[in-house]
């Protein structure tokens, strides 16, 4: 490996303040990513695994209302504190993100094209308009659509949830990013487009040398498409490592129960094991 | 068991226009269910799995009539219902519930949780009175998991597990025979998405309902269900016991789907 990872994050923790109150959303989150390399971030909804990715580019509440501290360094800059303007090349130029909802996360009211578009004018150096509509295409037919140009021409509501979310790949790489944020990149998607996309992921990385953030709940997900994984419970990282060790052999209770409650084909139980059984089991008062 | 199922589908038909079609400008009709049949015996669990745009929530939504039946019979204990207006079949709403796939969506947000499963034991249970009702709340809350105490909560005071146990509780309420199972897990973490499931189960085994259960997760609905349908552009392909599905899958659209899923 390296001698300097592409990402190396330390002690990042997120607070949220309201009403006078402090939540800790996550705290004391360490990795290091290197290029191309996949890492996975795994937990339930509130572990915090979102929090910390979108708290790198600090796509958050703006102070004093959410407080990010902590160290994210990328490429050898120092991203947490960094001002605005500079963030704005960050965020979508070296961190680029795709979301759960692929319906939602673009403009309805502008063409796919359109926004794409506005990606590359805003991060890459400035280029003609035939030329911009050539990335266009070419970004769309990288990530396997068909036909780029209809596609291009069309607004978010005429494209289906796979088709949409694979335009939003295409946007997120046509600025040609170091890393590529996935936040539950499939949850909403049909099984066998979940596999589609997961098979472009793959290639993506495999191609480009991108590295990926994948943050999921799906155990499954992680198996078949990352290098390494993290388990977040409550805030907190309990458990990181290769995929092959923390599938095979999962040290802490939360990573059992969660490799656990999964049902899989073919494996038939009277009851699905539960993650409040195995952190039953594992504390010893019980 | 007696030979007559709970509920018989045969040769189910439910059409839309297509968009764009009118009186000058003649169009086929979509078909979003295209002659389907199939049973569902009592107290058992009837897995339906299929993709968005198979037909298979269409199929759910006509057995409870919320889609209109273009043709075809459904039979309740050898009853056609798929003919009776909203008034007739108001009987047979007791005996069919529903449940949604969305926990956020499918819950009243100004009203509180005795309220949403009020609503149903006023309408079928008019008799009853208001201590009784609160009495019947509280027994159905503890029965899904949740405490008597958070009666007078409102939805958003709740995760979407929870909500999803509110949905179940709402469906139990009117002591059904069927419930429609719609994607009741697909929008839930995977953690919570087993506790809904053995939820389920345990509700089965103890109250003898039996289940439609539709989702596009065959690893979910092979582990619930005792027969399992598999829909494809609103054609059922394929259907038969888990293990034969699982294990000597006919259909080229059954192997995709199985191949889909992720392994580990």
């Amino acid at each position: 490996m390296a001698a300097s990872p592409l990402l190396r994050v330390r002690d990042l923790s997120v607070r949220f303040l309201s009403g006078g109150e402090e939540t800790v959303a996550s705290s004391g989150v360490a990795f290091d990513l290197a290029a191309g390399e996949i890492l996975a971030v795994v937990g339930e909804s509130g572990s915090g695994k979102s929090v910390s990715s979108l708290a790198l580019t600090r796509l958050l509440p703006p102070e004093p209302a959410c407080r990010v501290s902590g160290s994210a360094v990328l490429e050898g800059r120092e991203l947490i504190g960094l001002p605005d303007r500079e963030l704005t090349q960050v965020r979508g130029g070296r961190i680029a993100y795709i979301f759960q909802e692929p319906g939602t996360s673009m403009n309805p009211v502008y063409t796919v094209g359109f926004q794409i578009a506005e990606a590359i004018r805003t991060h890459r150096a400035p280029m003609a308009k035939a030329a911009v509509r050539a990335e266009v295409e070419a970004s769309l037919d990288a990530v396997g659509i068909r036909e780029p140009g209809r596609v291009a021409d069309s607004y978010p509501h005429e494209l289906s949830g796979g088709m949409l979310q694979r335009a939003m790949i295409a946007m997120a790489l046509a600025c040609q990013p170091r890393l590529l944020v996935a936040d539950e990149p499939t949850t909403a998607l049909d099984v066998t487009i979940q596999k589609q996309i997961m098979e472009l992921l793959a290639r993506i990385r495999r191609e480009r040398g991108m590295a990926i953030l994948l943050i999921t709940h799906n155990f499954g997900i992680v198996a078949n498409l990352a290098d390494n994984v993290l388990v977040m419970h409550r805030g907190q990282v309990v458990e990181q490592g290769p995929v092959a060790r923390v599938m095979a052999e999962p040290r802490h209770p939360y990573t059992r129960g969660l490799i656990g409650c999964i049902p899989r084909l073919g494996q038939r139980r009277r009851r699905l094991p539960t993650l409040e059984d195995s952190l039953r089991e594992s504390s010893p008062s019980a | 068991m007696s030979d007559q199922p709970l509920l018989e589908v045969r040769d189910l038909r439910v059409q839309y226009p297509r968009p764009g079609a009118g009186w000058f400008r003649k169009l086929e009709p979509v078909r979003a269910v295209d002659g389907i049949s199939f049973s569902i015996p009592r107290g058992k669990t009837v897995g339906l799995v299929g993709e968005s745009g198979s037909g298979k929530t269409t199929t759910g939504r006509a057995i409870v009539k919320l889609a209109p039946v273009t043709s075809g019979r459904i039979l309740w204990e050898g009853l056609d219902i798929a003919p009776l207006g909203n008034r007739e079949f108001l009987p047979w709403r007791k005996k069919v519930q529903m449940v949604f796939q969305d926990p956020y969506g499918s819950l009243n947000p100004r009203a509180d949780i005795l309220a949403i499963l009020s609503e149903p034991l006023e309408i079928h249970f008019p008799a009853m009175g208001r201590a009784d009702r609160e009495a019947r709340c509280a027994e159905l809350l503890r029965k899904v998991g949740l405490s008597p105490d958070q009666m007078r909560r409102h939805p958003h005071e709740f995760s979407g597990g929870q909500r999803q146990r509110i949905g179940i509780a709402r469906a139990l309420a009117v002591q059904p025979e069927l419930i429609v199972c719609d994607e009741p897990v697909s929008a839930l973490d995977v953690s919570v998405q087993a506790s809904v499931v053995n939820l389920l189960q345990d509700l089965q085994e103890e109250l003898g309902v039996a289940y439609l259960f539709i989702a596009h997760d065959l690893a979910v609905v092979e582990h619930i269900s005792h027969h399992i349908l598999v829909m494809e552009r609103g054609v059922v392909v394929e259907q038969g016991s888990p293990e034969r599905i699982l294990g000597s899958p006919l259909h080229p659209y059954t192997r995709t789907l199985l191949e889909a899923v992720p392994r580990f």
